[in-house]
């Protein structure tokens, strides 16, 4: 009976040393910002299959915070566009984008309180408000040459897009102003009486992707974990397809205060790209030095 | 081999190093994921604080209005000491005057990954670059935070000092307080107990333990009847079980003892021999109990009538020794030995039998008799003999004359053997004549000893001796076998068929196995035993 007892206390410790063990691996960080297209992210996370896999997702609001927490936070992952990608390539060269989520149709735009033909003759600065540290800012530059504005002159007011729409909000400013926005933003800055002027589904040349971006390093260390979260957004997508609005009732959190309508507006500025890539979208996506053999 | 003493010293010397190993370990694990905390802080102060400026800031001449923002950080963060923005350095703003100047790169931290708690107590400075823009241009200012030293001191020193007291000084009390008590409790009664074992020391108190206590209490136990034992067997070796009395081996040793203090002192004392009368013949006649008891009787007689420090032993049958060393005189002896011999011819009542027995004493002195056990056991034992010679119930004082006697008497029976191997003996056949008839009626059969050098010996000289000596049985059987044979050699001559006389002493006769071996010698030469005539002798007939 002793013997007995004595092999039961040896196990007994055994596997709790063996569970201490599991316990002690650090998670996998990833960050995200409130985008739309990343909300088969917060589904997997609202639903709780991220956490057997070991997996943590934080949310900012701007694309530009994002970015800044995972360079000084250390974190595994961020989620961003291929501006952010190309920002942080130049600090770590290793970076590598392993998983799409969606391409912007429509989802980024530039709004005004004027028509393009009455800033194009304009002669007063024209406020910009966008989040300078992002694809905002590509968007922009876009934008001015697609509708001869380069030679304008601008204030560029940079501010995450929750400020801007507080500002313009609570300001209400006459004089000609452009904001380059996304969804949700842009949606409540149409509601402000902002007028679209263009978006990446017209009157804009700029491919705008969204995608999940590791250094090669952790994409090796944690590629089980990554491939099993892409099987999840995957899964996440199809949930959507099925039910829309439990959907939405589990991301709304993470979206910044948007309804259900303009929920599934929002989701027509988007196309998915969680199946495999076109071959012309991956060709304009290597012309423009955004590597897509890493691709889950 | 270790002592337990220095088994349980090596014991707690590796507990000790094993957990003051863990301890370290721990110690150290939890230094750096305390530093690893305090920068994981000052990390995310930094990194948010940095973000809040670069995504509000206008312009550098707006960092001005960040001032309140940072001493708000500052005042509400202990671990903060000050906050300071420079921008391609030159400060800008900061949250202390005294800072007036950028301090060099190699004392900033800027990677906030594994950093030690030995470079966070030394540089106490962590730096993190912002972004921020003019227009459409990007540019970057830096954000620095001086930690408070004497907060971190006090953190990681009240750690340290919580450290030693509870892994260190407390492990070591407990490790002290049982190293006493495993001393008090466990070695110290064990060395009581190898004490105990090894030198039969002073027994030791009751233990404690229980385990030790019933070694302790076994040992007490065992050592306790071996004791007991060994005083019995001591007691047995030494004690005649019969009559309680001292036995040879311990009248030899006292003796030994005796010996030597008279030898030193050149004093006298006496041996007694004391061997009871006809002792044979209460035993034959009623029995070896009532013998026995006879013999208990007889020592305790003769202790009533001795002092406690004389000695009385008994060595053999009914053979006594008895040393006398406190006597004025001989005239003191002689009465005490009187009153011995008084007390041993009392009618003795043994198991309601009156017994009535005498004793027959031999007396020696040391050292005019002997100067050692076996001289003087010899000579009393001489003397012994004459007393009985003398009748019996007497004592008598050995002397050289008498020890020459038994020396000749030793002599005349050595003779006397070997006078019967080389065939010195002779036979003469004295006629018996028949007055009525005038014939010769028979013969009777004479011994002579033909000595080579001394002649012809008459029986009166050696019979007595060989019977004193127990020869006789043998020389009677030599003689009775040579008469035998003669009558029949005469027969078968045709000479003469008489019948021969052959005188036969009282020893023979009491011999048990003289029957045995007459008929077998008459059987044997085919004799008429009608012409054999064993006749009682007084030995001096021969």
């Amino acid at each position: 009976m002793m013997k007995f007892m004595k092999v039961m206390l040896l196990l007994f410790t055994i596997a709790n040393l063996a569970s201490c063990s599991t316990q002690t691996e650090p998670p996998l960080k990833i960050i995200a910002n409130s985008w739309i297209g990343y909300s088969p992210l917060f589904y997997a996370k609202e639903s709780g299959w991220l956490k057997p896999l070991n997996i943590q997702v934080s949310t900012v609001i701007s694309l530009g915070e994002s970015l800044n927490i995972y360079e000084t936070a250390e974190l595994d992952a961020f989620t961003g566009t291929q501006y952010e990608y190309s920002q942080a390539q130049q600090k770590d060269s290793s970076l590598l984008p392993i998983m799409m989520f969606d391409r912007s149709n429509g989802g980024d735009s530039v709004m005004a309180n004027q028509t393009i033909k009455a800033l194009q003759q304009s002669t007063e600065t024209i406020d910009v408000y966008l989040e300078m540290h992002s694809v905002n800012q590509l968007i922009f530059k876009d934008f001015i040459k697609q509708h001869q504005l380069t030679d304008k002159t601008f204030n560029f007011i940079n501010k995450d897009q929750l400020k801007i729409y507080s500002i313009i909000k609570s300001t209400r400013p006459s004089n000609p102003f452009i904001v380059v926005t996304y969804v949700p933003y842009s949606q409540k800055l149409a509601k402000l009486g902002l007028q679209e002027l263009a978006s990446t589904r017209s009157g804009l040349d700029l491919l705008v992707v969204d995608a999940l971006f590791t250094p090669k390093k952790t994409f090796l260390q944690h590629q089980t974990q990554f491939a099993q979260l892409k099987s999840l957004i995957n899964q996440a997508i199809i949930e959507l397809e099925k039910n829309p609005f439990h959907y939405y009732e589990k991301v709304k959190p993470h979206l910044e205060n948007t309804g259900y309508e303009d929920f599934q507006a929002s989701l027509k500025e988007i196309e998915w790209l969680n199946t495999p890539l076109k071959p012309e979208l991956i060709k304009r996506l290597n012309d423009s030095h955004f590597p897509t053999r890493n691709l889950l | 081999m270790f002592s337990i003493h220095r088994f349980i010293l090596l014991l707690i010397f590796i507990i000790i190093s094993v957990l003051y190993a863990v301890f370290s370990y721990f110690y150290l694990d939890d230094q750096q994921s305390k530093t690893d905390l305090v920068v994981e802080n000052i990390r995310q102060d930094l990194s948010e604080t940095a973000y809040v400026i670069s995504s509000e800031m206008d312009g550098i001449e707006s960092i001005q209005a960040f001032k309140a923002f940072l001493n708000r950080k500052v005042a509400n963060t202990p671990l903060i000491r000050a906050m300071v923005v420079s921008y391609r350095n030159q400060i800008l703003l900061t949250t202390d005057t005294a800072i007036t100047q950028i301090p060099p790169e190699k004392e900033i931290i800027s990677k906030f990954r594994e950093v030690s708690n030995e470079a966070l107590i030394k540089h106490l400075k962590f730096e993190t670059k912002a972004r921020f823009y003019i227009q459409d241009q990007p540019h970057y200012f830096n954000l620095l935070v001086y930690i408070d030293k004497d907060y971190i001191d006090h953190t990681f020193h009240q750690h340290t000092l919580n450290f030693l007291v509870f892994f260190g000084l407390i492990p070591m009390l407990i490790l002290t307080f049982l190293w006493l008590v495993l001393r008090l409790y466990i070695i110290n009664p064990l060395e009581l107990l190898r004490q105990y074992a090894y030198y039969e020391s002073k027994v030791p108190k009751r233990f404690e333990i229980k385990e030790v206590e019933y070694v302790r209490s076994s040992m007490v136990q065992t050592f306790s009847r071996l004791e007991h034992e060994k005083k019995e067997l001591y007691k047995l070796a030494r004690t005649d079980n019969l009559s309680g009395l001292a036995n040879r081996n311990q009248l030899n040793e006292r003796l030994s003892w005796l010996i030597s203090e008279h030898s030193r002192s050149k004093s006298e004392f006496a041996l007694l021999f004391v061997d009871l009368d006809n002792f044979k013949s209460v035993n034959d006649s009623l029995g070896h109990d009532i013998g026995d008891d006879l013999l208990r009787n007889v020592a305790n007689l003769i202790q009533e009538v001795l002092r406690q420090y004389d000695i009385i032993a008994r060595i053999g049958g009914d053979e006594f020794v008895i040393v006398l060393n406190h006597y004025k005189n001989t005239l003191e002896l002689s009465h005490i030995l009187q009153r011995i011999l008084d007390r041993l011819s009392e009618i003795h009542i043994v198991q309601s039998h009156p017994v009535r027995v005498s004793g027959s004493i031999g007396v020696a002195f040391y050292p005019k008799d002997g100067a050692d056990t076996t001289s003087l056991m010899k000579n009393a034992d001489i003397a012994m003999y004459e007393a009985k010679k003398s009748g019996k119930n007497q004592y008598k004082f050995f002397t050289q004359a008498l020890q020459q006697q038994v020396v000749a008497e030793i002599e005349m029976e050595h003779n006397l053997r070997n006078a019967l191997k080389n065939h010195e003996f002779q036979l003469y056949y004295q006629p018996k004549i028949n007055i009525e008839t005038d014939t010769i009626s028979g013969a009777e059969v004479l011994i002579r000893w033909v000595h080579p050098t001394k002649g012809t010996i008459p029986p009166d000289q050696f019979i007595p001796c060989a019977d004193k000596t127990g020869f006789i049985v043998e020389l009677g059987q030599w003689v009775l076998n040579e008469a035998i044979q003669q009558q029949i050699a005469w027969k078968k001559a045709g000479i003469y068929d008489l019948k021969i006389s052959v005188n036969i002493s009282a020893s023979q006769f009491l011999d048990e196995r003289f029957d045995e071996k007459l008929k077998r010698l008459l059987e044997s030469s085919r004799v008429d035993p009608t012409k054999v005539d064993a006749v009682s002798s007084n030995n001096c007939n021969f």
